[in-house]
């Protein structure tokens, strides 16, 4: 009804069908910003954010595509907002902070020195490294195969997060996680198989050229 | 664990944090030189563990505790802008460009997290070699949710997957779609009491449809950001010139004009460098309608769009423009609130 009042310029029901629909969705938009208010800088800032985010919503529900669920759609909206501003005032803060130290910094040539002076990678050993990130990219790109794969590789395998704690951060079960992993070692023991890699060196010393397939 | 017979998945994990000791460390390390499988595997988590980006900062942007880094949060998508009008991505890593945010909010920002948007995206979304060469650039929001909504393309969704897979700050903020989805899924609460869009909410988007920014104008036509920073700028430099032209003194008047309806008009060539002040008369000015007649030839101007500043000290100025007809400008203040109806200033892009 709101994209067919949009679509006729009927602003006076494109209101009314708005109305109703923040009336049955406020809840989620509540939910999903109030759920993360200690991660903004301010009391109001909630509240900054929900307005915005239904701001969006007016503005982005002409390019609901009706695929999913419509409080799908907005909870993404109020995600999206939500993450834009918290990285906001964290970018802020952080520019400040580099801006406050540098003008607190009357050294800099010595830093400049220090940092001159203070030895490198060697050009062969940037250009391991840099192999290596490529090959790296490449096993990630192919063995995960979604977000959840992504979530368990950088939690559970990198950072030791336990099961459970992924399990309830991430809305899954504990034994998706297992699972997961497990399907996740057989396919980096394939990936590795496939390029010749069958031993820890040769994956060290990258021997292997990364875009062998 | 002596042996082969089975290979110790956890333990090697937990060995590799550091987290094991004892025999089990032993029994580890057994295995390790005796499986080359295993040790492979360590091999590649070890090397993923030195590549993996902690949060930048004492406490990263969605709340992970990570050792510091001196340098500022990188933030900003990996896509580069499109250009545009649908796709700009107003969030360049540039920390100068902070200030303008707040300013392009609503101008675009409002594309940014949308799903489902037409971004042109092309060939500019990430690639491996891109996440691989610099992951020092957060994913843009939007991608991240059309990554967990599985809508991106093969080769993004590999290269948002390799992101995310040692991105903590990413990481969390797909924990956050996931809530939101889940959250969505479990139930509907629209009868809970209270739902009623509250009167801030309607306010907002009432002054965004009252706003004239929020009919889209011809690009060609419309001002962008740069150029009303110069024109600000030029408000400034040339005040005195804008002054003498407003009254009137180099301007001989007709007669039964009054120099207060003198109106000052810089002309800016289109790279937004200034050319000189032109008076224009006031004619008439009924309610909401503003009239102007050019003392210049008239073909000079003929047809070119005129643009009225309204607001600079508000977080979003305002520009209402016009056209100039046989010398003729009409501004229609319409749909512009009361209080802002006081142009602090008038330009002319003349090519």
């Amino acid at each position: 009804m709101f994209l067919a009042a949009t679509g006729r310029r009927d602003s006076a029901a494109a209101h009314e069908c708005f109305e109703s629909l923040i009336s049955r969705y406020r809840w989620l938009i509540n939910h999903v910003v109030h759920s993360s208010r200690w991660r903004l800088p301010a009391w109001d800032s909630a509240d900054d954010v929900i307005c915005r985010a239904v701001f969006k919503v007016y503005k982005g529900l002409s390019q609901w595509r009706r695929q999913g669920k419509l409080g799908s759609f907005i909870a993404r909206i109020a995600t999206s907002e939500l993450i834009d501003t918290v990285r906001r005032v964290h970018r802020d803060k952080a520019w400040d902070s580099a801006t406050a130290a540098k003008e607190g910094n009357t050294d800099d040539q010595s830093v400049m020195e220090e940092t001159i002076a203070a030895p490198g990678p060697s050009p062969e050993a940037q250009a391991a490294m840099c192999e290596q990130r490529i090959m790296l990219a490449r096993l990630l790109g192919d063995v995960c195969k979604d977000w959840k794969d992504s979530i368990i590789v950088n939690e559970y395998i990198i950072s030791g997060i336990g099961a459970k704690e992924i399990a309830d951060k991430y809305g899954m079960t504990e034994d998706l996680v297992y699972q997961r992993a497990r399907r996740l070692k057989v396919r980096l023991l394939k990936w590795l198989s496939d390029r010749g890699i069958t031993s820890a060196d040769q994956f060290l010393t990258g021997t292997v050229v990364a875009g062998r397939a | 664990m002596s042996s082969k017979d089975r290979h110790p998945e956890r333990e090697i994990l937990e060995f590799i944090n550091g987290t094991l000791s004892g025999l089990s460390r032993e029994a580890v390390e057994v295995h390790l030189a005796q499986c080359s499988k295993c040790a492979a595997v360590a091999a590649v988590v070890s090397a993923l563990k030195k590549q993996a980006r902690t949060p930048s900062g004492p406490e990263g942007e969605f709340g992970n505790k990570g050792p510091s880094q001196s340098s500022p949060v990188a933030y900003g998508s990996l896509l580069p802008s499109p250009g545009g009008p649908g796709g700009v991505s107003t969030h360049g890593p540039s920390p100068a460009g902070s200030k303008d945010l707040e300013f392009n909010d609503l101008l675009q920002e409002a594309d940014v997290s949308r799903p489902a948007l037409n971004r042109g995206m092309g060939d500019a979304r990430p690639t491996l070699e891109s996440i691989a060469r610099d992951s020092s650039a957060h994913l843009h929001a939007a991608d991240l949710a059309s990554f967990f909504y599985g809508e991106l393309p093969k080769e993004a969704a590999a290269a948002a997957a390799c992101h995310v897979a040692i991105c903590a700050d990413c990481a969390s903020a797909i924990s956050l779609y996931a809530d939101s989805d889940a959250t969505a899924n479990a139930g509907d609460q629209s009868t809970s009491p209270g739902s009623k869009m509250s009167e801030e909410n309607w306010r907002l988007i009432n002054e965004w449809e009252e706003n004239c920014l929020a009919n889209p104008r011809p690009e060609n036509e419309a001002p962008n950001r740069e150029m009303l920073e110069r024109f600000i700028e030029i408000l400034r430099e040339h005040k005195e010139e804008i002054e003498r032209v407003a009254s009137g003194r180099n301007h001989p008047l007709e007669i039964g004009t009054g120099a207060h309806q003198i109106v000052p008009v810089v002309v800016l060539d289109s790279s937004g460098g200034f050319r000189g002040v032109e008076p224009f008369q006031r004619i008439s000015r009924p309610r909401g309608l503003e009239a102007l007649q050019s003392q210049a030839p008239p073909n000079r101007f003929n047809n070119l769009p005129i643009h009225a500043l309204l607001g600079a000290e508000r977080k979003y100025p305002m520009v209402v423009s016009g056209r100039i007809s046989r010398g003729c400008a009409e501004l229609d203040y319409g749909s512009v609130k009361t209080g802002l109806v006081q142009p602090v200033g008038y330009f002319i892009v003349e090519n």
